[in-house]
């Protein structure tokens, strides 16, 4: 179902302000080290400048780089990150203090909690009002703890043979089933799954719930461990203040509230506890709902057009994207191209005083197939416009994260080849995490950007500050996978240190406009006139804070450490690491 | 017929348990359910007649019953064979709305037991017209599990 994009957005904008809590840094933040080399300076006399402590440390950022090492117990505002045992542990003491209040068995207090969504008001309330009826609603009406016996033979209604009284078993109801029976049936209720913490008496309408105790009596021990997990598992899907992480086989949970957007798992997984989804900062979820089903249902379609490999729009040589950059080279014919809009790269830096469009869309320019009228088809293209881009950053992100142990072998070869200290090759590393959050949100920039008008001051305003964060991004991404000889030069690591700043500024750019809905900076509404966007990129850039390369990164370099204030050739190497 | 009671089958076995559901019923037959068994045990075709003084007297309709591995932990699989009558927990597919063919299945109930909710749930009807939401579910295949599904209402 093809979804018109304006009937979505009449209303988006406005409503649009998303709590980014857990998404900002500090500004003043440092990117600086524990000086260490104390130790090995002998004679008293330090200057002033040795004694500087050089730290690195984010500030109180949530979608700063995971600190490291991580903290034992991350908090990303509020939200608070447990594990498997410290669920069940907080699953066990709501149990057991319902059962001490309600002076009834665990498992009973257990299928009661159960019932009503683990909501320990509701059954008190329920429990002390009528415990019949709570009682019977959460099967617990002839509860006992341990299986029965009987005292004589009788007809198995499972295997519908008669089986002598020491082989039956019955739960507190009576209704009596052989052993045997009684426990496949349980294990094929654990091998269904989530259900199987719900089920009921074998015996046909009785409402007495299984409770844990005969699981644990009857099932071998493997189809224990996982009703265990199901039990734990429906506890956290059921309960709002607990949401998994999505991390692949991460087993973390957070534990929150539904106003948390962005939640740090220990896992380094930035989720939206809200949704449950990766953080999609600057959309929202419901942007991100409609997002996911359109993608489904233009699946097909789009993998056709978005092949992984494409021809050098020079020579044909057909390439294939193997790095995080959008900048290309062809091995054949050395064209510098950019792989999302196969335009010369000439045409895209703001050095050359080219404008970057590769993050708009233009229904103006002229697609060969395109048909007059063909409005299904043009909705399509303004999808895969979108949905290219989306995808680009998202397989820019998986290339950035996968990087992380790539770049770690590339710090220790650094380190070998010119005697740098460990901390001194942690730019490569802060640049690359940097990457890897800006891939992510520039990801979920082209969500947002499909559900914005077309056409608004807002949508101007929007997409300025998507192509500073895009132009920063491929720049950063571009220096930092540069040659480690290239990186014995300490301008070229000041470059990628000052590259990271200039580009975390833009982030958090673009996240603040998106928050403050929008608007001009004078709070303005800038619906007519105003800011003009494209005919006075200049005017804007310089007013945004840092919009010219030259400009930010000599900002930059003023900040270094000087040469002579460091005292020397060795202190000098270390200030490949900025200080602000 | 023979061939499938002779056989032996261990205890906890799904067959096991499905031969001697199929023993009682040739044991207590019943004028308006007809049983057949084909070459595997574990499907059955019930033919099912209308009950005098019901508005699907004397039509003659068929079920299609499916044992699975881990029956009677799960239900049969239960649908009508082209045509179906028309009814309004019925699907033009075949499915029937039932409750007892998913969520509250037991394992001691039995094949006989759902043929015979099913030959009630139609004794019972006052009109033919098939469910409200046909639409929704008449493009689907017959007979697949009923894990998540909402029944019209609790009896049928
Ligand atoms: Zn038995
Ligand atoms: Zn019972
Ligand atoms: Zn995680
Ligand atoms: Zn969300
Ligand atoms: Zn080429
Ligand atoms: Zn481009």
């Amino acid at each position: 179902m093809a979804i018109s994009p304006s009937i979505i957005t009449g209303s988006h904008v406005l409503k649009h302000r998303h709590g980014m809590s857990g998404m900002e840094s500090s500004d003043g933040e440092e990117y600086t080290y524990q000086d260490e080399s104390g130790e090995e300076d002998v004679g008293g006399v330090e200057s002033q400048e040795e004694e500087e402590e050089y730290s690195y440390s984010d500030g109180e950022g949530g979608c700063a780089p995971v600190p490291l090492p991580p903290p034992s117990s991350s908090m990303a505002d509020g939200c608070k990150v447990i594990d498997a045992d410290e669920l069940r542990a907080t699953m066990s003491a709501l149990i057991d203090d319902i059962s001490s209040v309600l002076a009834i068995h665990p498992c009973a207090a257990a299928a009661l909690l159960r019932h009503y969504n683990w909501n320990k008001e509701s059954v008190i309330d329920s429990f002390c009002t009528d415990p019949d009826q709570a009682k019977e609603k959460a099967g617990i009406m002839r509860f006992v703890p341990d299986l029965q016996t009987s005292d004589k033979g009788r007809l198995c209604g499972i295997c519908r043979e008669d089986v002598p009284a020491e082989a039956l078993v019955a739960l507190g109801c009576g209704h009596f089933f052989c052993r045997g029976c009684f426990t496949q049936y349980l294990v094929s209720k654990v091998e269904e799954g989530m259900g199987c913490p719900l089920t009921r008496c074998p015996e046909y309408r009785c409402p007495e719930m299984v409770t844990e105790n005969f699981f644990r009596v009857l099932v071998p021990h493997a189809t224990l461990a996982a009703y265990l997990r199901y039990s734990l598992k429906s506890f956290v899907d059921i309960c709002s203040a607990f949401r998994w992480c999505p991390g692949r086989g991460c087993d973390f949970v957070a534990m929150g509230n539904s106003s948390l957007r962005a939640c740090l798992c220990k896992c380094g997984m930035l989720f939206c506890f809200r949704c449950g989804e990766e953080a999609h900062v600057p959309a929202s979820c419901e942007d991100m709902v409609t997002w996911v089903e359109k993608c489904k249902n233009e699946s097909e379609t789009a993998n056709w057009i978005l092949a992984n490999t494409r021809k050098c729009p020079k020579c044909a040589t057909r390439i294939e994207k193997n790095q995080g950059c959008n900048h290309m080279t062809c091995r054949q014919c050395k064209f510098e191209f950019c792989w999302i809009c196969m335009g010369p790269w000439t045409e895209h830096g703001a050095n050359t005083g080219g404008y970057y469009k590769c993050n708009k869309y233009d229904p103006s320019t002229p697609t060969k197939d395109e048909q007059d009228g063909a409005k299904a088809k043009a909705e399509l293209d303004r999808y895969l416009h979108y949905y290219q881009r989306y995808d680009n950053h998202h397989k820019a992100q998986e290339y950035a994260t996968k990087q992380e142990e790539e770049i770690e072998r590339r710090m220790m070869r650094l380190q070998e080849t010119d005697g740098s200290r460990w901390i001194d090759v942690q730019f490569l590393k802060v640049a690359n995490e940097k990457l890897v959050e800006c891939r992510r949100v520039l990801k979920y920039t082209y969500v947002f950007g499909y559900y914005l008008p077309e056409g608004t001051a807002r949508k101007r305003l929007f997409e300025h500050h998507q192509e500073n964060l895009e132009k920063f991004t491929e720049h950063l991404s571009w220096l930092s996978e540069q040659s480690l000889e290239e990186f014995k030069k300490e301008e070229k690591r000041s470059e990628v240190v000052n590259y990271t700043r200039v580009t975390e500024t833009f982030l958090k750019n673009l996240l603040k406009s998106v928050e403050d809905g929008l608007m001009d900076e004078d709070g303005e509404d800038m619906e007519e006139g105003g800011w003009e966007g494209k005919s006075e990129p200049g005017r804007r850039a310089g007013a945004a804070g840092g919009g010219q390369v030259g400009e930010a990164a000599e900002e930059g370099r003023r900040t270094l450490p000087s040469r002579d204030g460091a005292g020397g050739g060795a202190r000098a190497r270390r200030s490949g690491v900025a200080r602000a | 017929m023979q061939k499938h009671l002779g056989k032996e089958f261990r205890r906890g076995n799904a067959n096991f348990r499905v031969q001697k559901e199929l023993r009682e019923w040739l044991a207590n037959p019943t004028e308006n359910l007809q049983v057949a068994v084909g070459d595997n045990i574990r499907v059955w075709v019930v033919t099912l007649t209308g009950a005098k003084g019901t508005i699907f007297a004397g039509e003659k309709y068929k079920l299609k019953f499916t044992f699975p591995m881990d029956y009677p932990s799960k239900p049969p699989s239960v649908y009508f064979l082209q045509p179906p009558p028309r009814h309004e927990h019925v699907y033009t597919n075949g499915d029937i709305c039932l409750n007892l063919l998913g969520r509250d299945w037991r394992p001691n109930m039995t094949a006989s037991m759902l043929a015979l909710s099913i030959l009630s749930m139609l004794s019972s009807a006052r009109e033919k017209k098939i469910p409200q939401d046909n639409h929704v579910h008449a493009d689907n295949p017959p007979g697949k599990e009923q894990a998540n599904w909402l029944y019209h209402d609790d009896r049928c």
